[in-house]
């Protein structure tokens, strides 16, 4: 099969255990475990910086209890590494924890609509989406390809548009955004972010006010202007 | 190993091809049948003519095999793919660079109406073509292989999906179209290929969110508008605590009916074609997202994609008809007995034994979406009133299954249970795939259309007997 796959482990609420296959399960689950220990060093889910709210040592007793394997899930999509193969896909790792948080919410009941992050949303409990949310935070932002600087071709009203969304996203190149919700875009994948600004633009993804205005009437050179600039920011 | 559940059929088929058989038998490749967990295979065991099988005995138990996440990348075709289909069909281009087709429906005039719902996010080669959703009218050629002129009947849409034409029969006035919030209806005289009217609002406030894929149809005599709300999430996991009186609530929401943010969702509605008499047809069917009313009888039928993460073989999709009041199980239950303790709002063991067994299984995360049946005409006579349906390919299992259309044998105008290979050939590798089935329609003149997508391509499916 070429590459190993990686699995979702569920050891939370799984449904339909009939007692003939409940030991068989909670077996495998176990199996599973063990494996993803040995296999997922790198990945576990505990975050390395300390986080602003929360002690260090509230989060290092949380995540023990999380699963192991869960961003390894991620990885199979998003980037073993941090960079999804498919560019159309987000980077996610050191991605601003409190966006992550929202989108998973937003996955689950709905708000964001895509039939595989709505249901991969699930594999979280929800007590524990806020703790993975910050373990993907914590790991490092993948080093990226120098892309070419774009700002210089780019219109006076492009430009301007830039500042707008540089207000909440992003002051700097290292993409510390000024509000904690909003997700760094620079160094983000150009493709993803055309396609999520054409989203807004049609109301495909509406799990934002202040986007959905935002975006409602630009063009679509503008947009991929804009996203060749912050891809490459 | 791989080839042997189809190497007979295929040997078969060759040597008849080999001997020059001028009329080779389909009912031929039929005999063997691969079943129960032999019939869980993936791409590698898909071939043209092979008949499967699954039953309510072979439903595997939940994470006998772990769940996988294993998302298709889509490629334009690669230069040495090819589409396999079975022995005296042929497989051509109908439309081109249709982005984001989906159901696809032909007036009585021969038009062909599409909706791409959401043609914004499909990329085209090296860009983008980025429009709102919209219905588009394709005027077949007189042979009715390729598209003589094109039209926009109505552009700027939120998600239209499901198509109708109204009062069924020759004559119809309206085309009504399902939304992801609301159904409008748009007045149609023969011949239109572009609207000039505002559209009419039938049904509103229908739920945003989730599933957004409403299907609509009517029932022959045209008095009864069925309408598709699929489910708002996979299994209800945040769904709020249950309604306090939940006899009462059942009473109004049907039996199995969801509540909180799954109010009346995973369900079929029926409706007056005016919008009016709104009443819960059926329950507990996760997502209907091929709502097809079977002609002759009059009979729903759906065909619907079963919950995820569960592991790669089990709960199986399914396509079946759908009886008024019946509950198909979601989220607590599925196929008639096995219970899934995930939902929010706790446990329902009540309602073990008390879902309907779907008719036809089709192989766990298959997805199926589109389906019709064949008025006869020009596939082989055997196969008139029989099933097909477009699964769109599977995300949730370890390799990839689905990506392919099938046949469902009809007998007695009841689906058997058993399912056929039939057009395929859209994986390119473990990973990457270049066509997502989504819909199937049949034409007057017997021939299939179905879309995909991925790359928006309409293929018209054609037959000459051998």
């Amino acid at each position: 099969m070429g590459s190993f796959r990686l699995y979702i482990i569920q050891i939370f609420n799984i449904g339909a255990l009939q007692s003939s296959s409940y030991f068989k399960f909670l077996g495998k689950v176990t199996l599973c475990l063990v494996l993803g220990q040995v296999f997922s060093s790198p990945l576990k889910a505990q975050p390395q910086n300390q986080s602003q709210n929360q002690s260090q040592t509230q989060t290092q007793t949380d995540s023990s209890r999380s699963s192991p394997l869960d961003l390894h899930v991620c990885g199979e999509c998003h980037g073993e590494q941090g960079s999804p193969k498919d560019k159309k896909l987000p980077i996610i790792w050191g991605q601003s924890a409190q966006y992550l948080e929202k989108q998973l919410r937003d996955y689950r009941s709905g708000q964001r609509e895509n039939q595989i992050m709505n249901s991969m949303a699930e594999s979280v409990p929800k007590k524990e989406l806020s703790l993975f949310a910050q373990a993907l935070a914590s790991q490092p932002w993948p080093p990226r390809t120098p892309i070419e600087d774009t700002s210089e071709s780019m219109s006076p009203v492009t430009k301007a548009d830039a500042q707008t969304c540089l207000t909440c996203h992003a002051q700097n190149a290292d993409g510390e955004s000024v509000y904690k919700g909003a997700p760094r875009l620079n160094g983000q994948n150009a493709d993803y972010l055309l396609d999520q600004m054409l989203a807004w633009m049609n109301q495909d993804r509406a799990n934002s006010e202040v986007m959905g205005s935002l975006l409602r009437n630009k063009k679509k050179e503008e947009l991929q202007a804009l996203s060749l600039y912050f891809a490459g920011h | 190993m791989r080839q042997k559940a189809f190497s007979k059929p295929l040997q078969r088929l060759l040597c008849a091809w080999a001997l020059g058989a001028t009329a080779l038998p389909l009912t031929l490749l039929a005999q063997d049948i691969v079943k129960g967990k032999d019939a869980m295979g993936d791409w590698h065991k898909d071939a043209p003519g092979v008949m499967r099988l699954i039953t309510h005995d072979d439903i595997v138990a939940p994470l006998e095999s772990p769940s996988a996440a294993n998302r298709s990348t889509t490629v334009s075709k690669p230069s040495d793919a090819q589409i396999k289909t079975m022995s005296g069909f042929k497989v051509d281009v109908f439309a081109n660079n249709v982005d984001g087709a989906r159901v696809i429906r032909q007036a009585p005039n021969g038009d062909i109406f599409v909706s791409q719902s959401r043609p914004g996010n499909v990329r085209v080669g090296d860009g983008y073509q980025f429009q709102k959703g919209k219905i588009t009218v394709l005027r077949p050629s007189a042979d009715g292989s390729q598209v003589q002129k094109l039209e926009t009947f109505v552009a700027d849409l939120k998600d239209p999906y499901g198509l109708a034409f109204y009062p069924p029969g020759p004559n119809p006035q309206w085309l009504y179209v399902g939304m992801q919030g609301q159904v409008v209806r748009y007045a149609y005289r023969s011949g239109d290929m572009k609207s000039t009217a505002e559209p009419e609002v039938i049904v509103s406030g229908l739920p945003v969110g989730g599933h957004w894929t409403r299907d609509v149809g009517f029932s022959p005599d045209g008095k009864t508008l069925y309408l598709a709300v699929g489910s708002g999430s996979n299994i209800a996991i945040d769904m709020e605590d249950r309604p306090n009186n939940l006899q009462a609530w059942e009473k109004t929401h049907g039996l199995g009916g969801a509540w909180g943010n799954e109010t009346d969702r995973a369900t079929v509605l029926a409706y007056s074609p005016d919008g009016k008499n709104r009443r819960v047809y059926a329950t507990g069917v996760r997502n209907c997202s091929g709502l097809t009313v079977q002609p002759n009888t009059g009979v729903v039928f759906c065909s619907t994609n079963e919950r995820d993460l569960l592991g790669d073989n089990t709960p199986p999709d399914y396509v079946s008809s759908i009886k008024e009041g019946h509950f198909y199980g979601w989220p607590w239950i599925y196929h008639q007995d096995h219970e899934d303790l995930r939902p929010g709002g706790g446990p329902r063991p009540d309602l073990k034994g008390k879902a309907t067994q779907p008719d036809a299984l089709i192989q766990p995360h298959s997805a199926p979406l589109g389906m019709d049946f064949n008025p006869g005409g020009m596939f082989p006579a055997e196969w008139s009133g029989d099933a097909f349906a477009a699964l769109h390919g599977s995300w949730n299992r370890a390799l990839h299954t689905g990506y392919k259309i099938i046949r469902l044998p009809v007998k007695a105008n009841q689906l058997t249970g058993t399912y056929q290979d039939f057009v395929m050939g859209f994986t390119a590798g473990e990973d990457a795939v270049w066509g997502r089935p989504v819909n199937v329609r049949f034409l007057k003149d017997g021939s299939m259309l179905f879309s995909e997508d991925v790359n928006g391509t309409i293929y018209r499916v054609t037959y000459k007997k051998p």
